[in-house]
């Protein structure tokens, strides 16, 4: 693996505007889209459908050419670029789709050598290249059936191997699990993030499922009505979401779910009602693991009884989840908040919208 | 057998001959229209399914010249495109008469029909596939020969093998510029002297013409679908 800078740019889109004439207003465009995709990252694109998602990751291949704006993958500006040298900037991003999109009349193996045509390989040489790339997504014994014969996981499998077989620096994929169940997407989330690790290949998901985001990518945006209203490291986004589609995308995906849900709870309400306050603590990776509650119940005389609790591992720090509700004198209980807070826990008071 | 067939078929049998030649006559025409149809159909039909809007090769112009003239071609009745052609068949073939003088309306009464069959069966070919090939950095023409008709070689085989058919039926009527084949026989010996068993002797090798033909293009398509 070759070793990169720091927060090197593989792809950077800057301004990016594209429309469509016939569906009007709003469907599917990207309204002035400025983002960047560092070198050997993996980075996610969320959004709803209809979102323009996916037309934004086909902006960075030129397979929609934005109205205005400029797409630089590498260092070269694609959008200036002419079709053939075009041509030649796209073999150095592989792409895979939602419905896999293999040629049905070619064998698996004849798929995964489909990009290798130009390159001026033997055949010998390409099969063999192609023979290792089905292995290195273990469906050697394949090679030689053709995709009606695969299920949807090994169909991807395939796909991912030819999208690899023209080295690529960048592998997009669009909506690449949607259309498997969890346990497939599960290992070919985990197959992407092998070839990141191994191969040093920079990764765009893009996605409607938060738990792909989670599961596998280190930054992500979110995108609504075309344009990208939240970004940052996937940590600090369900850590502590800004926007309301990124705290439904994060909520999706928590292990915690709705937590506003809780108040809706015929035993919460009775107590809410009685005058206590339901609270919802955040412990990030430095704050977690902290004996919070039976400290704030010695020092604060403030009881705390626990709703939900939850703890989950989100690229690779952990992120902890307390919903109690607080019964005590209100300017203990005030207190007590405060003493949380100077202790890095974030604290949120849950009421009724 | 011999007596068979000639009690069966009397006026057939007693110059067997001359069904002999509206056979070779049939299979010369169906041969060289249809080879060239099938380029001439292939090309414009590719055409079609390129410039279309969205398509890899988007040109409004062509594609609007392109589809008039195909819809043209093909509301002209074949009997009035021999008449209509007589000119040019003239300036290309050098005659306008006999077998040499057919193929041409041939070719233009069946290739624009062969060209739709072609733009069908492309637009039947899973735009994803495009889209893919697209991504890895393939050209027009690699899209064309390496996505379009590779994917779509068993919808072009269907496509052919009812636009061949059509064309044999186009044959029999040839017989107005004198270039034989079974239709002339048929009517010139069959129902010029009310000779059924020679009409029956038409319809019997036109059938078995036509199976063959429907066998081979199911076949081809058969063995392109995996």
């Amino acid at each position: 693996m070759t070793t990169v800078k720091p927060d090197a740019v593989m792809i950077s889109l800057e301004h990016i505007v594209k429309t469509f004439p016939s569906s009007g207003e709003g469907v599917h465009a990207v309204k002035d889209v400025t983002l960047q995709i560092r070198t050997g990252e993996i980075f996610g694109i969320v959004g709803f459908s209809g979102a323009g998602k996916s037309t934004l990751v086909r902006c960075m291949n030129l397979l929609e050419r934005p109205n205005s704006g400029r797409v630089i993958v590498d260092g070269v500006d694609l959008t200036a670029l002419p079709m053939r040298a075009l041509n030649r900037e796209r073999r150095k991003m592989g792409m895979i789709f939602q419905q896999f999109n293999l040629f049905a009349s070619r064998t698996v193996l004849d798929n995964v050598m489909f990009p290798l045509a130009h390159t001026g390989l033997s055949r010998a040489a390409m099969k063999k290249k192609a023979m290792d790339l089905l292995a290195f997504v273990e469906l050697s014994q394949k090679a030689d059936a053709y995709p009606s014969q695969l299920s949807g996981g090994q169909k991807q499998r395939v796909a991912i191997a030819r999208a690899l077989a023209s080295d690529p620096k960048v592998l997009l994929c669009d909506e690449a699990t949607s259309a498997l169940d969890p346990q497939t997407t599960s290992s070919i989330l985990s197959l992407l993030g092998r070839l990141n690790r191994e191969m040093g290949i920079t990764i765009v998901v893009i996605t409607h499922q938060m738990q792909v985001v989670k599961d596998l990518c280190q930054r992500v945006a979110l995108m609504e009505e075309g344009r990208v209203v939240e970004e940052g490291d996937v940590y600090d986004i369900f850590a502590n979401p800004r926007e309301m589609v990124t705290r439904s995308f994060v909520e999706s995906a928590s292990s915690g779910g709705q937590v506003r849900e809780i108040l809706r709870d015929p035993s919460v309400r009775k107590v809410v009602a009685s005058g206590a306050k339901v609270y919802c603590f955040k412990f990030l990776d430095s704050s977690a693991g902290r004996a919070l509650v039976s400290s704030i119940s010695r020092a604060y005389h403030v009881d705390l009884s626990i709703l939900q609790a939850n703890i989950e591992m989100i690229d690779g720090r952990s992120l902890g989840q307390l919903v109690v509700t607080a019964e005590g004198m209100a300017e203990n209980i005030a207190a007590a908040i405060d003493y949380a807070r100077e202790n890095g826990v974030e604290v949120e008071e849950l009421k009724h919208a | 057998m011999h007596e068979f067939l000639t009690n069966l078929f009397p006026y057939v049998m007693k110059k067997p001959e001359q069904l002999g030649k509206s056979i070779l006559e049939t299979l010369e025409m169906t041969a060289w229209a249809g080879g060239f149809m099938l380029i001439f159909g292939l090309l414009f039909g590719i055409l079609l399914t390129v410039t279309r809007q969205g398509g890899i090769l988007e040109n409004k112009g062509v594609y609007q010249v392109l589809d008039k003239v195909i819809n043209l071609l093909r509301s002209i009745p074949f009997v009035i495109l021999i008449a209509l052609l007589m000119n040019l068949t003239k300036i290309i073939m050098g005659t306008r008469i006999g077998v040499r003088g057919v193929i041409v309306p041939l070719i233009f009464g069946s290739a624009p029909f062969f060209a739709r069959q072609v733009d069908a069966a492309l637009a039947g070919v899973d735009k994803g596939l495009v889209e893919a090939a697209s991504s890895m950095g393939v050209g027009p023409l690699g899209i064309i020969f390496r996505v379009y008709l590779k994917e779509g070689t068993a919808a072009i085989a269907r496509g052919a093998t009812i636009t061949v058919i059509n064309l044999i039926g186009l044959t029999a009527m040839s017989g107005y510029v004198g270039a034989g084949g079974l239709g002339d026989y048929a009517i010139t010996y069959g129902y010029n002297y009310n000779r059924m068993d020679i009409v029956w002797a038409a319809v019997i090798v036109t059938v078995l013409i036509v199976s063959v033909v429907q066998a081979v293009g199911t076949l081809i398509a058969k063995l392109a679908t995996h």
